[in-house]
């Protein structure tokens, strides 16, 4: 048999009335205990997490990087990167025999470079 | 013709505000609206000339002026406060569905021996009804009689338990029909929509690194936490029911999405005065703070000067969100709505892939948000809801929250300055209050006051973010016991 009262939910909060002052303060102050220890608990949970953070992101790569420092050093020479060194003005000639012989059998075009960037 | 211009006349909301409402007389429902009228004014001067939260104080202000022009019928708060009910007084059925329960008794319950009616309860004898209605060759169940009360009480189900329960879609289908445009941009305070958003566009802009970087301010957050619980047994203590006291200590949390959500859940009849109360001393915390810091703390202490936090990799802020999405929300499944959004707006800023996404939770969705939410819920602010001797008690109530949680964030402080040895300004245990970044900035301010090169901006940050996780921790525990 169900046995309900449509006007309330199961406990109706929005209704509950303290027979006595004694019992909305000893409610008050039981709400306040649990509510304050659920909000620590979660956060203490999330201090606990964020220190394995630390652990796992910060302190071991430092470790290993400190390690890594107190390893001899050895020097590798660096290879020389030759540099090219070309004239531009060749470049533009070339350029321009090239585009020149690709279109003049076609079109007959009349072109000339006059400047060119890197890309 | 006469006709016509007396019945134009008689329409206008100016002869409504002389007409009396509710059985009052004329001039106390014209000093009702004029003292709203003053109210309004004077919330005007705070955002406008004062600028105190002028975002979110203007539009509320704007709503309360709104709702209370006669004859606008803008909102109908009827829709919304548990209207769509009923219950029985004196052996009978009263409530908008009243009828439709009365008509479920005499279509599908016959007989008298089917259910009791008292003179304050309705209650049915389900087994009975299925072994009778079994006798004459039906094959029915509880189930049966669950879904027969579904078909008669339309808008309203019967859980197993025996509950009943008010469907949202007769609201909202009620406020499609007939509602006016508040009540529709009000549906997305009630259905938790706002404070949700908000929640987004607040993680979104919070850069969450002082906290990862000092996990410790985290027991800060949690002890400014306080005030909410202790206003919530004060309330309790003047006459208040269990879950208008929750709406009410959740003041003391210091955030305004948050109070707007329990509020809206626990007492929505007291939306109004709460969220003004909320946004006035999130505003007012530049007045309300310092001198609680003064006072609990020793110029010693003050002057504590903190060492410079460590860098947080990419790596750590990508995964923190995640990880506090999963922690919280299983363990308080009811703060989901605001640490779910407020991470996934974090997320999305630090994950440095979804720029736009961002950009948009920080800028115009908040924006947009921030405005349907303050008209709404000015909105509910009318003159026969807020002119009560409860909003007094709320407005008391809120300031008290604020500085007990104040005071915890402070003992926190200086609980945990003693035990590292003097490394810790208990002056950052004050921005445990959510409010950010205004709380972290306060506790800057007063710690420059007496040193002025000592800079615990980034520091206060840590406790001060944590305060925003602690506060929806703490509304998940009041919606966990009251909803």
């Amino acid at each position: 048999m169900f046995d309900f009262d449509f006007s309330k939910p199961i406990v109706d909060f929005s209704n509950f009335e303290f027979s006595q002052l004694g019992e909305a303060l000893i409610f008050g102050g039981s709400m306040l205990l649990i509510g304050i220890a659920a909000v620590f608990a979660v956060l203490c949970i999330l201090w606990l997490f964020l220190t394995v953070f630390k652990l796992v992101f910060h302190d071991l790569p430092k470790r290993k990087a400190e390690k890594n420092k107190l390893a001899p050093i050895v020097v590798i020479p660096e290879k020389k990167v030759e540099e090219t060194t070309v004239n531009d003005g060749e470049i533009v000639a070339v350029i321009a025999a090239a585009i020149a012989m690709a279109e003049s059998e076609n079109s007959g075009m009349k072109f000339r470079v006059v400047s060119f960037k890197r890309v | 013709m006469l006709d016509a211009i007396s019945n134009f006349l008689s329409s206008t909301g100016i002869a409504k505000m002389f007409s009396g409402e509710s059985g009052m007389p004329w001039w106390q429902t014209l000093a009702q609206y004029l003292i709203m009228y003053v109210i309004v004014g004077v919330l005007f001067y705070l955002a406008i000339a004062k600028k105190f939260e002028p975002l979110l104080l203007m539009p509320i202000a704007f709503g309360m002026l709104l709702a209370n022009l006669p004859g606008a019928e803008l909102i109908h708060l009827e829709y919304f406060f548990d209207d769509y009910y009923f219950t029985v007084e004196n052996g009978e059925f009263t409530g908008t569905l009243a009828f439709q329960v009365e008509s479920f008794v005499s279509n599908f319950l016959q007989y008298e021996s089917f259910y009791t009616l008292t003179e304050d309860s309705f209650s049915v004898n389900i087994d009975y009804a299925v072994d009778a209605i079994r006798s004459l060759g039906y094959n029915v169940d509880a189930a049966y009689i669950q879904e027969a009360f579904k078909t008669y009480v339309s808008g309203a189900y019967l859980d197993a338990e025996g509950v009943i329960h008010i469907e949202m879609l007769t609201v909202i289908k009620e406020v499609i029909n007939h509602g006016g445009l508040i009540d529709i941009l009000y549906l997305g305070v009630k259905l938790g929509i706002y404070p949700s958003l908000i929640f987004m566009g607040v993680g979104a802009m919070t850069d969450f690194s002082p906290l990862i970087a000092n996990p410790k301010s985290l027991l800060m957050g949690a002890g400014a936490q306080c005030g909410v619980f202790a206003a919530f047994a004060l309330a309790l203590f003047l006459g208040f029911s269990p879950m208008e006291a929750g709406a009410i200590g959740i003041i003391g949390g210091a955030d305004g999405p948050t109070a707007i959500l329990v509020t809206k859940e626990l007492a929505p009849h007291l939306l109004g005065a709460i969220a003004i109360a909320a946004y006035s001393y999130m505003a007012l915390i530049p007045m309300i703070q310092p001198p609680v810091m003064k006072l609990l703390t020793t110029e010693k202490e003050r002057t504590i000067k903190m060492t410079n936090l460590r860098t947080v990799s990419k790596t750590e802020k990508i995964l923190f969100p995640i990880l506090v999405t999963g922690i919280v929300c299983l363990i308080v499944p009811d703060a989901a709505p605001l640490v779910g959004f407020l991470m996934l707006g974090n997320l999305l800023n630090v994950s440095g892939v979804a720029d736009r996404l961002s950009k948009t939770a920080q800028n115009e969705l908040i924006n947009i948000v921030t405005i349907f939410l303050g008209v709404s819920v000015g909105a509910t602010a009318n003159a026969a809801n807020f002119l009560r001797i409860e909003t007094l008690f709320i407005i008391a109530l809120g300031l008290l929250a604020f500085m007990i949680s104040t005071c915890g964030g402070l003992i926190t402080g200086k609980i945990m300055c003693k035990l590292t040895g003097g490394k810790i300004n208990p002056l950052i245990g004050a921005a445990g209050v959510s409010a950010v970044p205004m709380a972290a900035r306060v506790a800057q301010d007063v710690g420059r006051k007496y040193d002025s090169s000592n800079f615990l901006l980034m520091h206060a940050m840590g406790p001060n973010v944590a305060g925003v996780i602690g506060s929806a921790v703490a509304a998940g525990v009041f919606l966990s016991f009251f909803r």
